[in-house]
C-alpha cells in the first residue's frame, strides 16, 4: 500500500464517527426525546431573534434583518456540520480544538441528537451578530461572516470549554471553568463577534450627528419585537433545560432558576431606568429579561434560586448601563445585542463562579471564571475583527448610503416588507 | 457639410467604378464641385460621364448613390439633433425637479438646525469625487445663489442624495426620511414631473 493511500485512509478514518460515543450521554430513550425537544425549542429561538430584530429595525430593513437570521441558520448549520462540530467536539487531545468527526454522518441516535442540539447553539451564536449590524450591512458578506463564526470562531472556543464528547477535554474545562449552557461560550462569543462587526461597519447613516448628538431610530414594530422576546424566553426552556443532555430531575431546578432570572432581569432594567430617571422604554425592559436569561445560562445548574434572582437582577442593570456606555462611545448596536449577550453574559459567567452552590465566593474559582471571560473576548473579538476587516477589504461589507436611503429590503432582496403601507415604488417612499 | 458631401461622393464612386476611375472622379469633385451643393451634383455627373465615357446606367447609379448616402447622413444628424433637443428638455425638467427637492429639504432642515447643515453638506461635497461640478458651485446652487449647472441626471441625483445624507447627519435618519418624502410629494405636483418624475432622481439606478 502506497504512502499516499495510507494517508487517504487516515483522513477517511478521522472523518468517520466513533462508535465509542454510544457509551457516553444520550443513551436512554427519554434523554434522547428530551434533548430532541430541547433542540426544537432552541431552533424556535431563531424565530424569536427574527421577530425581535425585524421589529426593532425600520420597516424598510425588516426583511433584510429576518433574511440574515434565516441565512445564518442555513449556511451556519452546514458550516457547523462540515467543520465546526469536529473542531468543537472531535477528539481533543491538545485541549485547543477537536481533530476528527468532521462532516459527521452519525449512525448512532445519540450522536445525531447531540449534533442537532449543538448545531442549534452554533446558529444562536451566529445570529446574535445580525441584530447588531442590521440596517447597514450587506447580506452576502454577512453570510460569509456567519460561516466563519459557525465553522471556526465559535467551535474553537467551544472546544476549550465543552470539547469532551468523544475524548479529551478543553483547557478551560480542565481549569474548572463553569459555563453550563453557554453564557460565555454561546452568548458572549456571539456578542464579541458582533462588537467587532459594528466597529468595522460604523454606525448607521445619521445615527450620531456631526455635533455629537445621538439620533433615536425607533423600532418599526414594537409588538413584533415583544413577541420575539416571548419566543426567545420559551426557547430558553430548551437552551438551559436541554443542556443537561438527560431527562433528569435537575431539569426542574434549572428551569426554575432560568425563569426567575429572566423575570429578575426585566425588574433590574426597570429599577435601573427608574433610578437613572430615564423613560421606561419598552425595548430596554424587553432586553432586561433577555439579559437576565443570558446571565443565568452559565450558572443555572450550579446555584440556588435566590442567587439566580440576584444574577438576573444584576444582569438587567448591567445591560442598561452598558447600553448607555456603548451609546456614549458611538457604537451603534441596533437591538442591544452586545449589552444583552456580551456584558450580561460576562456577568453571568462571573456569577456562576461567585454563587457556586456549596462553595460561595471562592476566589480561585473567580479567577478561573475571569480567565474564561477574558479568553472568550480575546479569541472571539480578535478573530472576528480580522474576519470582518478582511471582508471589508475584499468584498466590502457596508451598504452604500443610497442603499440605506432606499432600505436594504429593496437593495439587497428586491423586496419590501409591507407593500400595503409602503409606496408601490420600492423603498421607504 | 463639405466633408459629408465628400464622403458621399467617394462612397458612390468606389461602389460603381474601378479604383483608378474612382480616384479621378474624386479629384474632379474636390477641384471643381466641392464648394457647391446638391445642384452641383448634376454638373459633376455630366462632366464625369464625359471624361470617363460612362454609360447612362453608371451615371445614374453614381448620382443616386450620392443622394442616398447624403439622405442617410441627414437622417442620422436629424435624429441626433432631435434626440439632443429631447435630452435637453428632460434635463431641464430634471433640474427643476432637483431644485424643488433640494429647496424643500433645505427649507425644513435649515429652519431646524441652521448652518450646521451647510457644514455637513460642504464636507460631503468635498469628499465626493464623482461630480463634475465643483463643490462650491453646488453649494451655491443649493443656497439659491446660482443656477445649478449639473450636466446629467446622474449628477443631479447624486447631489440630491448628498443633501439627504447631510440632512440625516444633522437631524437623524428618521427626520431625513420624512423630509425626503415630503419633498418628493411636492416635486411630484410640478408639471415637470410628467417628464422627469422625482423617483428618477431618488432611484437613479432604475433609470
Amino acid at each position: 500500500m502506497s504512502r499516499y493511500t495510507i494517508r487517504l485512509l487516515c483522513v477517511f478514518l478521522a472523518m468517520t464517527p466513533s462508535v465509542q460515543a454510544a457509551e457516553g450521554p444520550l443513551t436512554e430513550p427519554a434523554d434522547i426525546v428530551w434533548v430532541s425537544l430541547s433542540a426544537a425549542l432552541v431552533f424556535f429561538m431563531q424565530a424569536g431573534f427574527a421577530l425581535l430584530e425585524g421589529g426593532a429595525a425600520r420597516a424598510k430593513n425588516a426583511v433584510n434583518v429576518i433574511m440574515k437570521n434565516y441565512g445564518d441558520l442555513c449556511f451556519g448549520l452546514l458550516a457547523f456540520w462540515l467543520v465546526g462540530f469536529g473542531l468543537m467536539f472531535g477528539s481533543n487531545s491538545s485541549g485547543w480544538f477537536g481533530t476528527d468527526h468532521f462532516a459527521i454522518d452519525a449512525s448512532q441516535g445519540s450522536e445525531a441528537v447531540f449534533f442537532i442540539f449543538q448545531a442549534m447553539f452554533a446558529a444562536t451564536a451566529a445570529t446574535i451578530v445580525s441584530g447588531a449590524v442590521s440596517e447597514r450591512m450587506r447580506f452576502g458578506p454577512y453570510v460569509i461572516g456567519s460561516i466563519g463564526i459557525t465553522a471556526l470562531i465559535y467551535p474553537v472556543f467551544g472546544s476549550w470549554v465543552w470539547g469532551s464528547f468523544y475524548s479529551g477535554s478543553g483547557w478551560l474545562a480542565d481549569l474548572g471553568f463553569i459555563d453550563f449552557a453557554g453564557s460565555t461560550v454561546v452568548h458572549s462569543v456571539g456578542a464579541w463577534c458582533a462588537l467587532a462587526a459594528v466597529l468595522v461597519l460604523g454606525p448607521r447613516l445619521g445615527r450620531y450627528g456631526t455635533d455629537g448628538t445621538t439620533h433615536d431610530i425607533p423600532a418599526h414594530n414594537l409588538p413584533l419585537a415583544a413577541l420575539g422576546v416571548f419566543v426567545l424566553w420559551l426557547g430558553w426552556f430548551g437552551f438551559n433545560g436541554g443542556s443537561t443532555l438527560a431527562a433528569s430531575g435537575a431539569v426542574g431546578s434549572i428551569l426554575m432558576n432560568t425563569n426567575l432570572a429572566g423575570a429578575a432581569g426585566a425588574v433590574g432594567a426597570v429599577l435601573t431606568l427608574t433610578v437613572g430617571r430615564r423613560p421606561l422604554a419598552a425595548m430596554t425592559i424587553l432586553n432586561g429579561a433577555l439579559a437576565g436569561l443570558v446571565a443565568i445560562t452559565a450558572g443555572c445548574a450550579t446555584m440556588t434560586a435566590p442567587y439566580a434572582v440576584l444574577t438576573g437582577l444584576v444582569g438587567g442593570c448591567v445591560m442598561v448601563l452598558s447600553t448607555l456606555a456603548l451609546n456614549r462611545l458611538k457604537i451603534d448596536d441596533v437591538v442591544g445585542a452586545i449589552p444583552v449577550h456580551g456584558f450580561a453574559g460576562a456577568w453571568g459567567t462571573l456569577a456562576a463562579g461567585l454563587f457556586y452552590s456549596g462553595d460561595l465566593f471562592n476566589a480561585d474559582r473567580l479567577i478561573v471564571q475571569l480567565t474564561g471571560i477574558g479568553a472568550a473576548f480575546a479569541w472571539a473579538f480578535s478573530t472576528s475583527l480580522l474576519l470582518f476587516l478582511a471582508l471589508r477589504l475584499t468584498v466590502g461589507i457596508r451598504a452604500d448610503t443610497l442603499h440605506e436611503q432606499h432600505g436594504l429590503d429593496y437593495t439587497e432582496h428586491a423586496d419590501i416588507g409591507y407593500p400595503e403601507f409602503q409606496s408601490s415604488r420600492p423603498g421607504q417612499l | 457639410m463639405k466633408q459629408l458631401w465628400r464622403q458621399a461622393v467617394d462612397g458612390a464612386l468606389s461602389e460603381n467604378l474601378p479604383d483608378i476611375q474612382a480616384q479621378l472622379g474624386a479629384r474632379l469633385w474636390r477641384s471643381k464641385y466641392e464648394s457647391g451643393n446638391a445642384s452641383a451634383v448634376a454638373g459633376y455627373i455630366s462632366e464625369l460621364g464625359v471624361k470617363l465615357r460612362l454609360n447612362h446606367q453608371t451615371r445614374h447609379a453614381i448620382r443616386v448613390g450620392i443622394y442616398r448616402s447624403m439622405a442617410r447622413r441627414n437622417d442620422k444628424a436629424g435624429a441626433a439633433a432631435e434626440s439632443s433637443e429631447s435630452g435637453q428638455q428632460n434635463l431641464a425638467a430634471a433640474r427643476r425637479i432637483a431644485d424643488s427637492l433640494v429647496c424643500s429639504i433645505l427649507r425644513d432642515t435649515v429652519s431646524s438646525v441652521g448652518l450646521s447643515f451647510h457644514d455637513a453638506l460642504g464636507k460631503l461635497l468635498d469628499a465626493e469625487r464623482g461630480l463634475a461640478c465643483q463643490p462650491d458651485t453646488i453649494l451655491q446652487w443649493i443656497n439659491g445663489r446660482a443656477r445649478q449647472s449639473a450636466e446629467t441626471e446622474a449628477e443631479l441625483a447624486r447631489a440630491t442624495h448628498l443633501v439627504y445624507v447631510a440632512c440625516c447627519q444633522v437631524l437623524g435618519p428618521v427626520a431625513g426620511d420624512k423630509l425626503l418624502k415630503k419633498a418628493a410629494d411636492r416635486a411630484q405636483a410640478l408639471p415637470e414631473a410628467a417628464q422627469c418624475p422625482p423617483v428618477r432622481l431618488l432611484y437613479p439606478e432604475q433609470r
